[in-house]
């Protein structure tokens, strides 16, 4: 097309990219991909079970008792969203935290002989 | 559940508490993979993926393409690109509950808005061009331009939302950072300037576009898209915040509006989801609709000129796994020669970078809009900020 050669540069670009919504692998086998969905949708649904039991223990201290309508009505003070934001951070921090070790010097378990 | 953050507006639709709460972890978490994960990726990169290149080819990787094809291979990259493409994915089903319940009153709350403020005209003649239509841009089922029934506004409440929890709350609670930046650093950096009538491009649902009312409230403001969703849920949320916008249904590569009838042309974040003929088209319009003495201003991701290899190649990331195919045809692309092929004077183009409005705070922003300061100053508050890249041209 026309405009294509106006860069400032060499490239090798696609006008366009298509996408692979339904086929990309990362990690060698679907399953395993659909694994880490549900790891990460387990964590959602932990958390929203934490904060839940959050508002259950205020409610039942403020007014000693609790419907699930209230837990629906509750609104938060801004003392307790950011309590809540730091609690939530810090348990992605601590399930997830190992994602990020470097792995430079794994080796496959039982080969530990021809390394040493 | 009152939605905490972002602001409750009148067809915002409301979550549950548990809707909230699975949003709320995909956020945090999103910002985590791309923080605290991501930060491993350059690391692995240096110390094993460029020496493990280097050893084989006697050379490192010449450019973003090289990167790719080794980077992608290494279990850390696999793994990070497994959760963040999963995190995206959930992005949109944690709110896609909300928006299937409340579909139908919301549906019948934005069509029955009244233009009391701005106003709103659809055209149904316009066309969804192929760029937009081919994939779910950002991998949001059913994209901006769906509609699911008759008069449906789904899609935008779903992106209204879904924006807000991409962004964990980072452009404010109406989403409107991108869209402040410009308007602010346009105030300050030209305070001679005050624009009578202001153009958005690529408005989607107004979140970007309303702050440009807010800054120049004396303006006429005026929005386009393509998206009929958007449109209709940009014009009733605009309306339920009290910002006048006149709206209209329109292909940015091709307006109705008069010649020289605008003193400001802006669009947010439009040009990586456009291809390069429609970036030279769009170009060609701004300059037909600039009155002279106008401007035309694009805030868009860096492109890949000012970017190293391994930069590059993170963010193009996004054009082969989160449905941004133009990505990197943008980040390869000279905007100076799409404006000055448009008919603007090369020495009348502006090209900035800017730390974001809202994380900078106002002094530290006031000082680089006005070029005071440069982020090769070493200037703390932008150093840890977020920045924005600025292209256009004066008429």
């Amino acid at each position: 097309m026309a405009d294509a050669k106006k860069t400032d540069r060499q490239t090798y670009a696609s006008d366009f990219i298509k996408g692979d919504t339904d086929q990309a692998v990362f990690l060698g086998n679907p399953h395993i991909d659909n694994l880490m969905t549900v790891v990460i949708a387990l964590g959602a649904e932990i958390w929203s079970d934490r904060q839940r039991l959050r508002i259950v223990e205020s409610l039942m201290a403020k007014k000693g008792k609790v419907t699930s309508e209230m837990v629906e009505q509750y609104v938060p003070s801004e003392e307790e969203r950011a309590g809540w934001q730091k609690e939530r951070e810090e348990m992605v921090k601590r399930v997830y935290a190992v994602l990020s070790r470097d792995t430079s010097g794994a080796r496959p378990f039982g080969e530990e002989r021809k390394f040493n | 559940m009152p939605t905490a953050g972002q602001t409750q507006h009148a067809v915002l639709p409301l979550a549950t508490h548990d809707e909230y709460a699975r949003q709320s972890y995909i956020s945090d978490l999103r910002m985590h993979i791309l923080g605290d994960i991501g930060m491993g990726m350059e690391r692995v990169y240096e110390s094993r993926v460029k020496p493990a290149f280097e050893k084989a080819h006697k050379r490192p990787p010449k450019d973003e393409h090289e990167i790719h094809d080794v980077m992608l291979r290494d279990p850390y990259a696999k793994v990070w690109s497994s959760m963040i493409r999963s995190c995206q994915e959930m992005i949109w089903d944690s709110v896609a509950s909300t928006v299937e319940r409340a579909q139908p009153e919301l549906n019948a709350r934005v069509n029955s808005t009244r233009a009391t403020l701005g106003s709103l005209t659809l055209d149904p003649t316009v066309k969804v061009p192929r760029y937009l239509a081919a994939s779910d841009v950002h991998l949001m089922p059913g994209n901006y331009h769906t509609e699911w029934t008759s008069g449906d506004v789904s899609q935008a409440a779903l992106f209204d939302r879904g924006l807000y929890v991409y962004q964990a709350g980072l452009a404010g609670p109406t989403c409107d950072g991108n869209g402040r930046t410009i308007a602010e650093l346009v105030k300050r950096r030209w305070p001679e300037f005050k624009p009578a009538k202001i153009l958005d491009l690529g408005c989607t649902v107004g979140n970007n576009t309303l702050p440009h009312k807010h800054v120049f409230p004396d303006a006429a403001l005026y929005a386009v898209d393509v998206a009929t969703p958007c449109l209709r849920y940009a014009h009733a949320r605009a309306e339920s915040l009290g910002t006048a916008v006149y709206f209209y249904q329109m292909d940015a590569e091709q307006m109705s509006f008069a010649d020289e009838s605008f003193d400001l042309v802006v669009s947010c974040i439009l040009f990586h989801e456009t291809s390069r003929t429609a970036l030279a088209n769009i170009y060609r319009e701004c300059h037909r609709v600039l009155r002279p003495g106008g401007l035309m201003l694009h805030m868009e991701t860096p492109r890949a000129f000012g970017l190293t290899p391994f930069q590059a190649f993170h963010m193009n990331w996004d054009a082969y796994y989160n449905n941004e195919p133009y990505m990197q045809a943008w980040t390869n692309t000279s905007t100076d020669e799409a404006a000055v092929s448009a008919g603007f004077a090369r020495d009348k183009i502006v090209n900035i970078v800017v730390p974001d409005f809202y994380a900078a705070g106002d002094a530290a922003f006031d000082a680089a809009a006005k070029g005071s300061i440069k982020k090769s100053d070493g200037v703390a508050r932008w150093g840890e900020t977020i920045e924005w890249y600025l292209y256009g041209a004066w008429k």
